[in-house]
This record gives C-alpha cells, structure tokens and sequence, in this order.
C-alpha cells in the first residue's frame, strides 16, 4: 500500500471519537402528586385572592400575610384536602356539650371564602329535618376535621340538594367508616351523575337563574314544554351576555403559579416572624 | 327584562372614583329568596379548562360582618308565617283545618319579626297558644345549625312545655341561652325533653 494513504488511514482513525452509550433513567423525578391536587401548604382554594378591579387595588402583602397565617393553623391541626360533594365529620370545642365537644358529619355544599374566612357548609338530614351548619375552616375551635369520603362533583355550589326528591343524598350515618381516599398521584374521578328535583312550581323554581347552571341536577323534569320555551326566551333576554363578560371570567393559571412561589418562601418567613415574637415577648 | 345603564363620565384628571364607572342594573320581575344562592357573595363555579371563576367580594367588612349577622338571626320569621310544631303535645297532634301560624311575636322593640330564642302566639284551628321558636329556616351565621322548617314548641303560661318529647333535632347553642323574657320559660325542661342536638 501507498505510504501516504497509511498516514490518512491513521489520522482519521485517531480522530474517531466513540459515541458515549445512551443512559436509560429518565430525568423527570416522579412527580408526587398530579396538577389538580397540590400539596394543602404550596397551593390550595382558600388561597386565590378575590377578584378586584382595578389591579392598583390589589394588596398583595396583605394577601402574603392572610397566606402565612393559613400556614400557620395549618401546622396546628391537619385539614384534609375536600371538594363540595365530599363528605365530612367536624369536632368542634363546646362548653355545653358532654364532654366539651361536639360533632357533626355532614356533606359539603359550598366552599366559599378567601384565607383565613373560608368558610364551608355541611348538610345532613336527621330525624327526616335537614339540617345545615357553617364552619370557618381556619377557626381554632375546631378540634378535628375527618374526611368520610372524597368526592368532587362538576358543581361547586350544591344548594339543590335542599330540593332533591331522594334526600338519601345527605342522609349520612353519624357512625360511617372513612373510607381511604385516592393518592394525590391519581387524577380523581368527577361525579357526573344528575339528581332529580321534587315538584316545584316555576316561579318558585329558580336554580336555572343561576350563572353557570348546575349540571347535577334535572332542571327541566317537571314543567311542561311552554313553560321551558318561556323560559329560554328570558334567558336569552337577560342572561345570555353573562358566559361573555369579562369580569366573571378569573383566569387564575398566573396567579397560581405566583402563590406557588410565594408558599414556598412563606414557611421561612412564618419562622422568623414567630421567633421575633417569642424573642420580643 | 334587564336593563343595563352606564354611567358616561369625562374625566381629565385621575381623581375619578373607579365606583362610578361600574354598571348599572335595574333588575324587574326578580323575587328575593332566602334559600337562592346570593349572586353578590359567590358564584358557581364549573371547571373549565385553565379558568377558575372565584369568589365575589361580598357587601360584608370585618365591621359589618357582626351586624349582619345579628340580622339574620333576628328576622326570620313574622306574622302570618306557617310553622311546623314539633313536640308530640295534644295540639301538635290534632288534625289540621289550616296550617299553624304566628300571630305575635314578643320582642323588646315592637319588630314583629324573630327567630330562635324568641316567644310567639300561635293559632291553630282557632285557638291561641304561646310557643318558642326552636329552628328556622334562615341561616342563622356561623356555628349555628339552618334547619329546613320553622319548628316550635308550645308552653303553657308557666312556661313549662306541654308535650313529653321533642322528635327532631334543636339547636345546641340553646342550651345555654337565657330568654331574658317578661313572660316564663323554664329552659331546663325544653333542654330536657330534648332528643337530639345539632
């Protein structure tokens, strides 16, 4: 062979690098829980700010503030994550009561309220009376708050149970086992299904008034079709615009990624307020 | 029909209160109800994808908060309202021509609306009775139970309670309640007769 084609030979070879071989483990970590279901102190319902307009109205040190001391009740007592529909029991501190305390398990029909005056609503029917009773979820009266069963319907508001023709819905055993609820790396399933309503006369009849409309319920069971064109007719009138204005739409994808950070500071910042409390004290 | 009305204001200076600028809306044919959800404190939400609609900021302060909810305790029920009776006494049981309902209601100042706590007259076929407001069905505040009827109980003029048993829950918060009433009631007695409290 050539001389000279040996020195090419040779170059190129030495120039040869091999690749490196393809590591398998994936860099994702395994996420511990799925996007609806964070973690109650990096992001939970209670720490949306409410709507306000203009922007420059908005303070956000007191809604830093209002945020920490959630933080802060929330490393006293354990309070599960819960959606309306879901099933609850609440011990509550009592002077009158035998043994100082006093409990009712109920379902939740509403969850309302920004911070520390969240308030929530459970609902039960004993001795065939409907019984409601409104709780702060911050309050340091209550002693204990115990899932019985995670549910999560497509209405958050479900005041339509007071009208439902089944009352077996909120009829709930004071005594019921919980029941273990999904982890947080599941998606949990959303109730779909539709409840019928007892006989109400229409102008009595006003959940399809109501902006969106509950889906979770039959509205349209017992009224005859005139009356249900009339009423479309109305709706066209003055409520039709609503699913178009603005001001009703809170986009809160920013704002949640804005909390998310700011919780994660919010626990240093909990402890040094605290010790400059006790230090000062 | 609705109507919505804008108020057009010229502004050139930047001390315009924003308040003004809000619409304006003129509701007809709308019925308050007690039981409805309230448009102005909340909102019902469905999850759509990315848009969560929170909460409204209510009329409510930390001042006010207080004052509203004493109104709501106190004028739940007036005169003409249908009531359910609710221990098992001899009027209780009697079979009904027209429904029960509230003739006076004894408050300090002449209000003629109460609640839970408060002593009223009641009719039923013609005759009169006192009774004590033992549930209502407007929400009452926090802690407090809602229940679906307006319940009562009927004294006699001592104040002792005619029937033996109370089916249906009471609320708890009674127990340690003093009617500061000119007329009596022994609240030992109803507290006793009691078979539930909520």
């Amino acid at each position: 062979m050539n001389m000279s084609l040996l020195r090419v030979i040779r170059r190129l070879q030495s120039s040869f690098v091999a690749p490196q071989r393809p590591t398998l483990i994936s860099t994702d970590a395994e996420k511990p829980n799925v996007e609806g279901r964070e973690d109650a102190n990096l992001f939970s319902f209670e720490y949306i700010p409410p709507q306000v307009q203009p922007e420059w109205h908005r303070n956000k040190l007191k809604y830093r503030l209002e945020r920490m001391d959630c933080l802060r009740r929330r490393q006293a007592i354990d309070i599960p994550e819960f959606y309306p529909g879901s099933i609850l029991a609440v011990t509550v501190a009592d002077n009158y009561a035998p043994g100082k305390s006093m409990r009712f398990a109920g379902r939740c029909l509403y969850k309302d309220g920004f911070g520390l005056g969240c308030k929530f609503v459970l609902r039960n029917v004993i001795d065939n009376e409907g019984v409601e009773k409104m709780y702060h979820l911050f309050a340091p009266y209550i002693q204990k708050v115990e899932l019985l069963r995670l549910e999560k319907w497509i209405d958050t508001d479900l005041r339509f149970l007071r009208d439902a023709a089944d009352q077996s819905i909120c009829e709930i055993d004071p005594n019921m086992q919980a029941e273990s609820p999904l982890p947080k790396t599941e998606e949990l399933p959303v109730y779909k299904g539709k409840i019928r309503l007892r006989e109400i006369a229409m102008w009595e009849f006003l959940y399809h008034k109501q902006w969106p409309r509950p889906y979770n319920a039959y509205l349209e069971e017992h009224f005859i079709e005139e009356e249900l064109i009339e009423r479309e007719k109305i709706h066209w009138q003055t409520q039709s615009h609503l699913k178009y204005d603005i001001c009703k739409h809170y986009d809160v994808t920013k704002i949640k990624a804005e909390i998310m950070d700011e919780m994660k500071d919010n626990r240093h910042r909990v402890d040094v307020a605290d010790k400059k409390i006790t230090a000062d004290a | 029909m609705e109507i919505l009305l804008r108020n057009f204001c010229l502004f050139s200076s930047a001390s315009v209160h924003p308040r003004s600028l809000r619409l304006q809306r003129f509701a007809f044919s709308t019925t308050q109800c007690s039981w409805l959800p309230d448009r102005m404190r909340y909102d019902n939400q469905t999850f759509y994808d990315n848009v969560q609609i929170g909460y409204k900021r209510g009329h409510s302060n930390i001042r006010n908060r207080d004052r509203d909810i004493k109104k709501l305790q106190t004028r739940a029920l007036q005169k003409l309202t249908r009531v359910r009776i609710v221990d098992n006494g001899p009027t209780a049981l009697q079979p009904v021509i027209r429904s029960a309902r509230i003739i006076e209601i004894y408050t300090k100042t002449k209000r003629h609306v109460g609640g839970v706590g408060d002593l009223c007259l009641i009719t039923k076929n013609g005759a009169m009775k006192r009774a004590f407001i033992v549930g209502q069905r407007q929400s009452m505040g926090i802690l407090k139970a809602r229940m679906d009827s307006n319940n009562v109980i009927i004294l006699d003029k001592d104040g002792n309670p005619e029937g033996t048993r109370i089916t249906v829950p009471i609320p708890a918060w009674l127990r340690g309640y003093d009617p500061k009433k000119k007329h009596p009631i022994s609240m030992s007695k109803l507290v006793a007769i009691a078979s539930s409290f909520v």
